[in-house]
């Protein structure tokens, strides 16, 4: 039975109205195509691409150029995007607000990817904050956050997101910790920032459609971090623990809340971090034995979670 | 000869066009709730993230199990290690078939992961045995690649994986290049893609109103892709390292020939896909489209300039937005029903939270230490005053 056949069925037993009925129908024949996806893929490109060109024309070309003129001219596309922003938002909320024209979400982020190429521009050029140079960093995570909440922007969250975690790592390296074991505890103090964040948007009911992406970057950074601690770092056994406090968390909220990312981080990544460890020192015959045998343990367990849990497809 | 019954399949593709309506407004809870009831199946299916680690164990059971059997019975020679890996796929493809027709499963990693490795066990298993045989040069990687073609085929065919049937696709395109004939390699590749297009088509029309047209339309979109990957002679990424394998040079008619077939294959894809409204054309057709654009002046050995990116750009804006004021100017707000408002919205919310989550990863530019920047030499560089020369912001 075809679709356009089921919709016609559903309309005579009444289950939908003859105003649902024209409308699907019209998706489903095709009569009405949408190509606001491939619109929008479009402008997401083209903003792309016209960053990653000013960024390599102004790298390039910085001495024909001089820096009057690229300061200026980068500042003035900077005005230019965040004064078509300020004139057409709409009013605060802490919900979710919908872009007020086409181009909206994609002048605040060329915008705002063009204001983090100035400020390193002139972070390099003059150093103009010295020693404190990953400050500009910080500033432009704090800046970016503060415009993907005016304004609604998940693009823009993205770009606070990583610019944030490089923060963190570029400060570490700047007080001279190089080494894993330092990276491994700038992601876990990464993660925790990110999803006390995450933890503030939900009591504080500010913007909750952003609290999944902060979780899910913080779960990442905080499960590569101890998984990887757990069969390489110095204290593996502080790592284990908090490997398996964390699975167990990640995996209740997953369950809880019906986001099941979350059960699949709480499996793969202690399976993947404890596996490691106990086969360090194992022989090749021992180490595939326990392959076989403990990940199909762990499918049949998945198996019964996805069948109590998480039938949805 | 597919596992599961087209009736429940049906059901399946429409219980996930009701709950996309649902979630765009479409129909109310109440009505998505009656409706995704009726179109319950007894099939056991799960969500995408835990089919996702599913997959993950399946595939560690199955590389563990192959290497656990070789490494216990000390095999080494080429001939049993690839009846090794002949017999290990069809036991893995017996395996997932009985996991589908024992626990009706759908779609749920496990069966998935047993489907997707016998193929890669028993293209593996060709290509030993035919190395084994003293056959040395391109025809071990041919018979991989001819058997990863058919046994990806069979895998689309009985369980009906899209993705298998996109890897039978290439491993049949991949197949010319590995027949020793330099200079008719990229045609040869070309014509299969073109017979596969036609194919694909032909079952597309026939089937446009069932959940299967979909399926063919998505192959239909990647041969007619392939087409133009093989004959692109300019792609910048790694593919270009095999396409290129005894590269020859190329005669001037059958260079000039692939830079018209470049700018062609796009227009005839965006034609194919505004007649008959197709969206996966439409994608092919776009990404054909870029590749032209970004590859045209390599074709005509004309310099790169910086620049060029924010040209791009500037022309992507540009066409995006008047595209959208020119259909939304027509009456009712579309023209030939082609509209730039979403229709179902949360199938564009799905697309755009992803692309959000990609671009975390993927952001043009990171930012740079200083110490990163090359230093300045005395005399050609300097902080300001128009110097400068050799050093890098």
């Amino acid at each position: 039975m075809t679709m356009v056949e089921r919709l016609s069925r559903w309309k005579d037993e009444g289950v939908i109205t003859h105003a649902q009925f024209d409308r699907l129908g019209a998706i489903v024949r095709k009569d009405r195509f949408s190509v606001a996806l491939e619109l929008n893929a479009l402008l997401y490109l083209g903003v792309l691409s016209i960053a990653a060109g000013l960024l390599w024309t102004v790298r390039t070309h910085f001495i024909a150029l001089g820096d009057t003129a690229i300061v200026a001219a980068l500042t003035v596309l900077v005005a230019v995007c965040f004064g078509y922003c300020v004139a057409h938002a709409p009013p605060y909320s802490s919900r979710e607000v919908e872009s007020p024209t086409a181009v909206f979400d994609y002048m605040l982020y060329l915008g705002c990817l063009v204001f983090a190429i100035e400020l390193a521009y002139l972070e390099t050029r003059f150093t103009l904050l010295g020693d404190s140079w990953d400050a500009y960093i910080l500033l432009s995570a704090i800046f970016f956050f503060a415009a993907a909440y005016r304004f609604d922007n998940r693009f823009v969250l993205s770009l606070a997101l990583s610019t944030l975690g490089a923060w963190f790592g570029f400060k570490l390296t700047k007080l001279g910790f190089r080494s894993a074991e330092s990276l491994r505890v700038s992601a876990l103090a990464y993660g925790a920032l990110v999803a006390g964040m995450a933890a503030g948007l939900r009591r504080l009911d500010i913007k909750p459609h952003f609290v999944e992406t902060h979780l899910h970057i913080a779960a990442t950074a905080a499960f590569v971090a101890l998984a990887s601690g757990t069969w390489q770092g110095d204290s593996n056994l502080v790592y284990l623990a908090g490997l398996l406090a964390l699975a167990a968390v990640s995996i209740a909220y997953g369950i809880r809340h019906r986001q099941f990312a979350f059960v699949a981080y709480g499996a793969v990544y202690p399976y993947v971090g404890i596996s490691l460890r106990l086969t360090r020192h194992w022989g090749d015959m021992a180490t595939l034995g326990y392959g076989v045998v403990s990940a199909s343990a762990m499918a049949v367990l998945m198996v019964i979670v996805a069948r109590r849990f998480g039938r949805d497809a | 000869m597919n596992l599961y019954a087209i009736a429940d399949e049906e059901r399946i593709h429409a219980a996930a066009q009701v709950r996309e309506w649902t979630r765009s407004g479409l129909l109310d809870a109440s009505q998505g709730a009656t409706l995704e009831a009726e179109l319950r199946t007894d099939l056991k299916r799960t969500n995408r993230y835990l089919r996702g680690a599913l997959f993950i164990f399946g595939t560690v059971v199955i590389a563990a199990a192959f290497g656990f059997l070789v490494v216990a019975f000390g095999v080494s020679r080429e001939s049993v290690v690839g009846w090794s890996a002949i017999v290990a796929g069809v036991t893995a493809c017996v395996l997932a078939q009985l996991l589908v027709m024992q626990f009706q499963l759908y779609r749920f990693g496990v069966e998935e992961a047993f489907a997707v490795w016998s193929v890669g066990l028993l293209a593996a298993g060709a290509g030993f045995l035919v190395s084994s045989g003293g056959t040395y040069g391109d025809t071990p990687e041919l018979a991989a690649v001819v058997t990863a073609a058919v046994a990806s085929a069979f895998v689309y065919w009985r369980f009906g994986y899209l993705y298998a049937a996109f890897a039978a696709v290439a491993c049949a395109a991949l197949a010319p290049f590995n027949l020793g004939l330099p200079g008719a390699e990229r045609i040869l590749s070309a014509s299969v893609l073109l017979v596969v297009f036609v194919a694909a088509r032909a079952r597309r029309r026939a089937n446009d109103d069932g959940f299967r047209g979909d399926d063919y339309g998505a192959i239909e979109s990647v041969a007619w892709l392939g087409v133009y990957v093989v004959l692109n002679l300019h792609l910048p990424f790694p593919l270009k390292l095999w396409l290129y394998r005894g590269r020859i040079d190329f005669p001037a008619v059958f260079y000039w020939a692939t830079y018209a077939s470049i700018w062609i294959l796009p227009l005839m894809g965006f034609a194919l896909a505004v007649a008959d409204k197709h969206r996966y054309m439409l994608w092919a057709s776009l990404v054909m489209a870029l590749a032209t654009l970004a590859t045209n002046k390599p074709y005509l050995g004309w310099e790169q300039h910086t620049w060029d990116p924010v040209l791009l750009g500037v022309l992507l804006i540009a066409t995006a937005m008047g595209v959208r004021r020119w259909l939304s100017r027509g009456s009712g707000g579309h023209r030939g029903g082609f509209t730039p408002r979403p229709l179902v919205v949360s199938a564009d919310r799905q697309a755009f939270d992803a692309l959000g989550m990609v671009a975390i990863a993927a952001q043009p530019m990171a930012p740079r230490m200083p110490n990163e920047a090359p230093t300045v030499e005395p005399g050609r560089g300097g902080r300001s005053g128009g110097g400068g020369g050799g050093a890098e912001f």
